[in-house]
């Protein structure tokens, strides 16, 4: 923390932290226009930009990394400020129970092992795999799950981004194709394989729908960051 | 003002406090979980131990929740190391991606039906549940978009 904070204090900090916030400012503007459309994310807008500039003015991405670092630091704080919605949600997790927990679960496992497989079948490099794993959940737990068992935690980042706006965007013409007509039944499966930007989505269905989004995130966001690294501690002396 | 800030404080020491517990736990226990899961874990079990905290840790937590996506920039620009790799594997990165998040969209929602329609069914003393959620869904079609992340 206090590292972060020194960096930050730094002019290359000072300049590189406002020149991001400020296209993050601009990638809010342009989500809030066009949110019915999930490509408008304002990370996919604030990282190609902020890329854009980093390339163009000659800067090392590491020098970039370390400048901005106070907000890559954040992420380890915001990930247990996860808590806060997940409590909130608790009732309703309560209320709905067993059949809840069990179908976002079967998700859970679903949405990786078949990613998984996609990579085995064409042979990809071990590390891809691995990262894959982690893809249908929240992009901090992510990033930690995917460390915690060999993947690459920045491609783990870009890879949850991608699930997730393919995934809001796909929905509507999927959940017809499966003929499901049940609303928290899709508000359960967007959250679930498709996180934040998913839940993002259901928003416009509904607060109900939004609720059971968030509720698959959260609990697959614990769900899977903590059985993917316990069956690699176990799987992990084979490997 | 003073007590808006001192809740802020509070919240914020709370989560900080939190995070650096569990990546303290995570690794001198040499638990296989990662740190900030442990610290969320542990935030979790203050919430329900004392509920009086939750004003206190949305204060320091919401805004931080609302601008999440911003965080991810300098670890997303992070994949420009990967480059070749990713453009090595392109295909199979892809169809992994797009064709799966389908195919496992469809499954969960399938199942997640059948699940929750068991559960109606196990209330059917009150049917008039799921068209009451239906009605409300209809009300609210159009709805804006709030946080995205």
């Amino acid at each position: 923390m206090i590292e972060a904070i020194k960096n930050a204090a730094t002019l290359s900090g000072v300049v590189w932290l406002a020149i991001t916030l400020l296209f993050y400012w601009v990638g809010l503007a342009i989500n809030r226009k066009y949110y019915r459309y999930p490509i408008s994310h304002p990370l996919i807008f604030t990282a190609l930009s902020v890329g854009l500039v980093v390339y163009f003015s000659n800067t090392a991405m590491a020098h970039y990394q370390q400048s901005a670092g106070l907000l890559h630091w954040l992420l380890g704080p915001v990930t247990v400020a996860l808590a806060l919605p997940i409590y909130r949600q608790w009732q309703r997790l309560r209320h709905y129970g067993l059949p809840l927990v069990v179908s976002i679960m079967a998700g859970g496992i679903v949405a990786p092992i078949l990613a998984w497989a996609a990579l085995w079948v064409f042979n990809s490099p071990i590390s891809i795999q691995l990262t894959m794993l982690a893809k249908s959940i929240t992009t901090p737990l992510a990033m930690e799950a995917s460390a915690q068992i060999g993947g690459i935690p920045a491609l783990a980042a870009v890879f949850v981004i991608t699930t997730g706006v393919v995934g809001a965007i796909a929905a509507t013409s999927i959940f017809r194709v499966f003929k499901v007509t049940d609303t928290q039944s899709q508000g359960v499966a967007l959250g679930t394989v498709a996180h934040a930007v998913g839940t993002a989505k259901s928003l416009h269905m509904g607060d109900d729908v939004a609720a059971m989004a968030t509720l698959g995130l959260c609990v697959n966001g614990i769900f899977t960051a903590i059985i993917l690294p316990l069956i690699f501690s176990f799987l992990s002396p084979s490997l | 003002m003073m007590a808006g800030t001192r809740n802020w404080i509070t919240g914020a020491t709370l989560v900080l406090g939190c995070y650096y517990l569990g990546t303290w736990l995570s690794s001198s226990t040499g638990l296989p979980l990662p740190g900030a899961l442990t610290g969320l874990l542990i935030l979790l079990a203050v919430l329900f131990i004392v509920p009086t905290a939750e004003p206190l840790v949305a204060r320091a937590a919401s805004p931080l929740l609302r601008h999440m996506s911003v965080l991810f920039v300098p670890a997303v620009l992070g994949v420009s190391a990967y480059w070749s790799e990713i453009a090595q594997n392109g295909w199979a990165i892809g169809i992994a991606i797009i064709i799966t998040t389908c195919i496992s969209l469809g499954i969960s929602a399938k199942i997640a039906e059948k699940l929750l329609s068991s559960r109606h069914a196990h209330l059917s003393q009150v049917p008039a549940k799921k068209d009451a959620a239906e009605q409300v869904t209809e009300q609210r079609e159009v709805k804006k978009g709030s946080d995205n992340d």
